[in-house]
């Protein structure tokens, strides 16, 4: 009785045991997936995904395009209607039309009520109905909108221009740096939204990488965030969302255990900044930009271990508007702070092809100078450091 | 508690494999079926999975029974930079090269009208006299680093490319000539930069220089000495009186379409002398100066004895 009694509670115990087992294993299971789902998020981060690619002249209307009606046919001629209006060579807006809402009398347009609608005081084809004038009055209006005499209706249609036009953010005011494989290619100066506008027919079709980098107004240098694509023949190929992530400072470098210091820097205006501290909290720290886009966080050093730590940011205005994480500052709570090697090898303030030909001159040996991660040897790994510290 | 160890571990296991998606090299052939004869070009892509990369080394390894590797392209590559130049050991069977991309590459834009992800493309001929299956394969050496300025080593698979071969050939054209026949465009416009750096060659005045060709790629450079064309790779030391004279260098694709490059010879910094250089020129000065002095005692020692 007692051994049956007893098999019955190990047989219960199993059971439970079992579930248990079942419930624990389950249950690990949605940890870990929790765990590499959030990895996951913190990895993609880093990649730029919303850059997009749209090639004017193919017929397709890309991301960023209005209209594109093919090559040969994207001329921005001038149309009678809404309905036969023709895409600009830009593949950014319409050619004009009747119809536009703006007069343009050079095509005999005396008015432009902004439809093709019968009825008003504009005709379809945008000539004014003759109406009686009231008394007292002389002709009628033909609209309000200044006529331009010497304006065009965009560019010079030209159905062979391979072009690429490049848009993204930076900082406010800032000279924004544009390499073309690895190269300098030209500059761009954003306006006080951070915006910038890049065009150039410098290019070859083909596949190329275009760079961006950006000094804020306190001369603090952003990531080279760079794009793959490839250049198409007599098409406008257009790269939209190059968002700069925010430059960061931390000051000061060498953090006294309990007190405050202070991260801050240069992003878009009216973003919000997201900190990332390594080894630090497990919340991401933000903080938001104000309209010359400074933004600054204080942050209290009993938080974090002591020893040396990292710190960078990105930034959001709006769920398509984001940037990936920046250049990752190293500071240190109560010891020295790590002072790595540069690949600004010559010195100059800047790493280019100059760094990388004297870097080449050390390959494969122990030489410690180009020895930037210090393992006694010029390799690879110190060639990948020497590219992302890349300016050009 | 083994049952709950073992659990949990099939756990991790069967959820693990979907959380991460690394990086991996490949290598895509048109057919992937040929016949001795033929000449076919097998491209070497990347995939950087959820992360950023920036540099690469990569070996490639083929059966050279099979196949002879003749010529490599770098047209079309994501690299702009070449650590170490494509090297084709056909004793060995490997093909061999590393590069890198400033800025890093972070996978295909959203709209991009190709893949964007080449490294590079081989092309290999079919030499015999082994048929039958075979695969072009990656060494385990072969790496891949991350864009996070750390050099840190990606995790990567490797997806190899398996081709099956017979006694006659299958293609009607070779592909590799077709595309360098059609290569009328030269390589990118280039500038060569003059260095003198105290640390470099002692510093005597060096070229810098660096182009890419979008079409058969890039094949090597030349520089105009002694009124012919000598082969060079860059940084290249030149003498002061070829400075003066005019540097010529071009690039040369695999097409034969030559890119000279331009130089500015108001843009050439003043030379930079070594210490060693800067000690010899002081002492030779401060000898000069002793014997002026020397010169100068004995001629008033002579003026006062004839006195």
């Amino acid at each position: 009785m007692e051994q049956s009694r007893n098999n019955s509670l190990e047989r219960v115990g199993e059971r439970y045991h079992v579930s248990l087992v079942v419930g624990a294993t389950i249950f690990s299971a949605l940890l870990v997936m929790w765990a590499s789902l959030g990895l996951r998020h913190i990895e993609a981060t880093d990649v730029t995904t919303l850059i997009t690619v749209s090639i004017c002249n193919d017929g397709i209307v890309g991301a960023g395009e209005t209209c594109d009606n093919g090559l040969g046919n994207n001329l921005g001629l001038y149309a009678s209607s809404t309905a036969d209006r023709t895409c600009g060579v830009d593949c950014f807006s319409y050619g004009p039309y009747c119809g536009d809402g703006v007069l343009q009398v050079r095509f005999g347009e005396q008015c432009d009520d902004g439809n093709n609608a019968t009825g008003d005081l504009c005709t379809p084809l945008c000539q004014a109905v003759p109406s009686a004038p009231p008394p007292g009055s002389g002709a009628p209006s033909v609209g309000s909108t200044p006529f331009i005499p010497n304006a065009t209706p965009g560019f010079l249609p030209s159905d062979k221009e391979t072009r690429v036009v490049l848009r993204g953010k930076a900082f406010p005011g800032s000279l924004v740096s544009i390499l073309l494989d690895g190269k300098e290619l030209g500059t761009a100066t954003a306006d006080s939204n951070a915006d910038f506008l890049f065009s150039t027919v410098a290019v070859t079709p083909g596949t190329a990488t275009f760079g961006f980098s950006a000094k804020d107004p306190q001369g603090v240098g952003s990531i080279t965030t760079s794009v793959v694509f490839e250049i198409v023949q007599s098409a406008i190929t257009t790269v939209a969302n190059i968002f700069l992530p925010p430059t960061v400072t931390v000051s000061p470098l060498r953090v006294d255990p309990g007190s405050l210091f202070t991260i801050s820097g240069h992003t878009v205006p009216r973003a919000t900044v997201s900190i990332d501290i390594r080894p630090g909290p497990q919340q991401v720290l933000t903080a938001e930009a104000d309209a010359r886009g400074v933004w600054s966080l204080q942050v209290d050093s009993t938080s974090l271990a002591k020893g040396l730590h990292t710190a960078k940011a990105s930034f959001q205005l709006s769920p398509l508007v984001k940037s990936g994480y920046g250049k990752a500052i190293s500071f240190s709570i109560g010891t020295d702070a790590a002072r790595g090697r540069s690949p600004d090898l010559n010195h100059d303030g800047k790493v280019n092809l100059v760094d990388f030909s004297i870097f080449l001159t050390s390959w494969n040996t122990d030489d410690s100078e180009p020895d930037f991660n210090e393992d006694n040897k010029v390799n690879l790994a110190d060639f990948s450091i020497m590219l992302f510290a890349w300016t050009g | 508690m083994n049952r709950i160890s073992f659990t949990f571990l099939a756990a991790v296991m069967f959820v693990y494999p979907g959380a991460a998606h690394a990086a991996s090299l490949s290598i895509e052939t048109d057919t992937g079926a040929y016949g001795i004869g033929d000449t076919f070009i097998a491209t070497v892509r990347i995939d950087n999975g959820d992360a950023c990369i920036n540099a690469a080394e990569v070996q490639v390894e083929y059966p050279i029974g099979t196949l002879r590797a003749v010529d490599f392209s770098r047209g079309d590559s994501i690299f702009s930079l070449w650590i170490q130049d494509p090297q084709l050991d056909t004793e060995r069977g490997v093909v061999s090269f590393a590069g890198g991309t400033p800025g890093g590459y972070c996978g295909r834009v959203q709209g991009d009208p190709s893949q964007s992800n080449i490294l590079g493309k081989i092309v290999f001929s079919v030499v015999g006299p082994d048929t039958g299956t075979t695969a072009l394969t990656f060494s385990p050496a072969s790496r891949v680093y991350l864009h996070d300025g750390l050099g840190s080593v990606a995790s990567v698979e490797f997806k190899g490319a398996s081709l099956s071969v017979e006694d006659k050939p299958t293609l009607t054209k070779n592909p590799w000539l077709e595309a360098v026949k059609s290569d009328a465009t030269p390589p990118e416009s280039f500038v060569l930069q003059v260095r003198s750096d105290r640390e470099v060659f002692n510093g005597k005045y060096y070229i810098v220089f660096s182009t890419t060709d979008k079409q058969s790629g890039l094949d090597h450079y030349e520089i105009a000495e002694g009124g012919a064309w000598k082969r060079i790779t860059s940084p290249y030391v030149v003498k002061p009186r070829a400075l003066d004279d005019g540097v010529q260098v071009r690039a040369v694709d695999k097409a034969g379409n030559v890119r000279v490059g331009d130089f500015d010879p108001q843009a050439i910094p003043p030379r930079q002398y070594t210490y060693t250089e800067m000690i010899s020129y002081g002492l030779f000065f401060a000898m000069a100066f002793v014997a002026v002095l020397i010169r100068l005692y004995m001629a008033r020692r002579d003026r006062r004895a004839r006195e």
